[in-house]
């Protein structure tokens, strides 16, 4: 099955600061693969590279073509929502569908408007007037109604309350994934997103840092929570980084067998909540 | 056109049902609605005006003293000194007619260059702003097309929309104030109905509308571009370039060629081709001589304007290509562009 995207040597700066230095990764249809990195990692621009929204060098392809000159034609297999608030204040809902049904060859209205039954919000209804959960419920109306293959989501729940990120992704899942289709996010709330995952991609100052299947990281890496006593001797096998958690010391181990680590303390496959941490403090170490 | 989607679903990508894209006309004509949306200047002003013109049209007094309330010409009440030409009373009607006809064009025209100016700063500028234009490029709409339904609506639709709220309004005009003559309650000139001459005064005004759209054409896509380009203070922007390089241009070679042209080209095809015609000549020779002073009879002037001379202008038409060349810029600049 052929890569949905295929990024080699991807760069761009702004200034003096690189956004992006030398990313490659691939991401494979059927995946959900979250983009995961702190503030001004090069998340975003690493999804506006994938957009077509955004200059750069390197070789990209997404679903075979480069998105710098093709991106129109791009966009009739890739949806991408972008944190809250891009859909104009102006425009009314029944527009919002009018439009999209006039551009987009892929567009089911009847599916969007069946969407839109199962919220509150009116057709006549502008989105100024919507809350913003209502908006992103809009919005996602709009994107589940177009048959697409690459769905682009970047801070898709920012400002959200608990209720309307719950619901968005269980849609998402249920109403819009399948085999063909790929999710690429990003998200801050790693936590909540965790259980949908099958890839993650850490990122860092423009670099990958991880590039995993989640299935991969339950063999690659293991948490320890050791017992004082045990802290010392396993503190030799190079933990990746360790925190005091309730007296016991937590550590994250890259590429030892349980059975080495078994003697130290209670095993598990850290969270990536958790491995992100470990990543991410172990590289400014 | 809405299609059942994931009707067929198959594991190889290959075989998804393919469908074709939407047909340009189709999205050109989407985008055309999406601007009347958001702008709705575009479409509430000419409507307003229209409005505020049949009002007038009930309620004025314009002309119930007779003739000596015209609102133009000088007045000649000395009999000796009236010209021995006089046109007789008819003739006169339909002048004064095809004038109105004209006036009640001018203040919607006013009114939609403003529309348009405001609308061409904002084109591609607020999109950014309120961070929309993450959305519309989320779309399968190229920034071609986005920037051509934007000169479409400024160049194209406004101006004949124009055209025809005018044309509309002039004949809600003469049903109100016919009306309002045959009760006798007002009285003064005598507009006279003549097809002919009806005809003839709405095809001057549509093909000097062309030559304006035509002559403004340059104007219209830097205002585009501009509005593609600025970060901020849009508005400064556009004036900006145009002063700094006359007053470069002034101040290194001490001449004028640029701030001249950029004048040339602002104060509109009367001045700048006006003058150097047949135009004047087309005005003058179809003045009548009435008792109130001289009228303009326009059909007279449409049959003698020379347009072959004025399509054919060379200003016009380079004009036309810096228009094509800002807008391709434009379309660039769009590609680029992202919320920040």
């Amino acid at each position: 099955m052929t890569t949905v995207i295929e990024a080699r040597g991807l760069s761009k700066s702004y200034g003096a600061r690189r956004a992006l230095d030398h990313v490659s990764f691939s991401v494979n249809p059927g995946r959900i693969v979250g983009l995961i990195g702190p503030n001004g990692a090069g998340k975003t621009t690493a999804l506006k590279a994938v957009l077509g929204l955004t200059s750069f060098e390197g070789d990209l392809q997404v679903l075979g073509r480069d998105p710098r000159g093709e991106r129109d034609e791009l966009m009739r297999d890739v949806c991408f929502i972008a944190d809250v608030a891009v859909l104009p204040k102006w425009l009314r809902v029944s527009q919002a569908l009018d439009f999209v049904d006039g551009v987009h060859p892929r567009f089911d209205r009847s599916r969007a408007e069946g969407f839109l039954d199962r919220t509150d919000i009116r057709l006549n209804s502008r989105v100024r007037e919507l809350s913003k959960g209502m908006v992103t419920q809009l919005h996602l109306a709009l994107i589940l109604a177009i048959d697409a293959r690459l769905l682009v989501l970047d801070e898709p729940t920012l400002g959200l309350d608990l209720l309307y990120r719950r619901q968005f992704y269980d849609t998402l899942l249920n109403d819009y994934f399948n085999e063909e289709r790929t999710i690429l996010l990003t998200t801050h709330q790693v936590e909540e997103i965790e259980n949908l995952l099958t890839d993650v991609l850490f990122i860092n100052r423009g670099e990958v840092v991880l590039d995993s299947s989640v299935e991969a990281i339950a063999q690659k890496y293991i948490q320890v929570a050791a017992a004082p006593d045990q802290a010392a001797r396993a503190r030799q096998l190079k933990p990746l980084h360790e925190r005091e958690v309730f007296g016991r010391t937590v550590m994250v181990f890259e590429g030892h067998s349980t059975a080495e680590l078994a003697p130290f303390g209670d095993l598990r496959t850290p969270s990536i909540a958790d491995l992100f941490v470990a990543k991410m403090q172990g590289a400014a170490v | 056109m809405s299609n059942t989607a994931a009707a067929a679903p198959s594991a190889v990508d290959t075989d998804r049902p393919r469908r074709a894209p939407i047909a340009l006309q189709r999205v050109l004509a989407t985008l055309v609605r999406r601007e009347f949306w958001e702008h709705r200047a575009l479409w509430v002003v000419p409507l307003v005006v229209c409005v505020l013109l049949l009002i007038s049209a009930a309620l004025t007094q314009i002309g119930s003293g007779g003739y000596s309330r015209m609102p133009f010409g000088p007045f000649n009440w000395d009999p000796r000194r009236l010209p021995p030409n006089l046109a007789d009373a008819h003739t006169v009607g339909i002048a004064l007619y095809g004038l109105r006809q004209w006036m009640i064009g001018i203040p919607l025209y006013i009114a939609a260059t403003i529309v348009i100016f405001f609308y061409l700063l904002s084109a591609l500028y607020d999109e950014r702003k309120d961070r929309s234009i993450l959305f519309w490029k989320s779309l399968p709409v190229s920034d071609g097309a986005t920037v051509a339904s934007k000169l479409l609506v400024a160049l194209v639709i406004l101006p004949l929309g124009t055209f025809a709220v005018a044309l509309v309004t002039n004949l809600l005009y003469t049903l109100i104030w016919s009306l309002r003559t045959s009760l006798g309650w007002v009285g003064g000139p005598h507009f006279i109905w003549d097809t002919l001459a009806w005809l003839k005064v709405e095809g001057l005004m549509l093909a000097i509308l062309v030559l304006w759209v035509l002559w403004y054409a340059p104007m219209a896509a830097y205002l585009v571009l501009i509005s593609a380009w600025a970060r901020r203070s849009v508005f400064l922007w556009a004036l900006l370039p145009p002063i700094i390089l006359a007053v470069v241009e002034r101040v290194a070679f001490g001449t004028s060629h640029l701030g001249n042209m950029f004048i040339m080209r602002l104060s509109g095809i009367w001045t700048a081709l006006g003058a150097n015609y047949t135009t004047s000549a087309a005005f003058n020779g179809a003045q009548l001589n009435t008792y109130f002073g001289r009228v303009v009879y326009l059909p007279a002037v449409f049959d003698s304007m020379h347009w072959a001379e004025l399509f054919a202008d060379a200003r016009l038409w380079l004009g036309v290509v810096v228009a094509a060349v800002f807008t391709y810029a434009a379309v660039r600049l769009r590609r680029l562009r992202d919320d920040t």
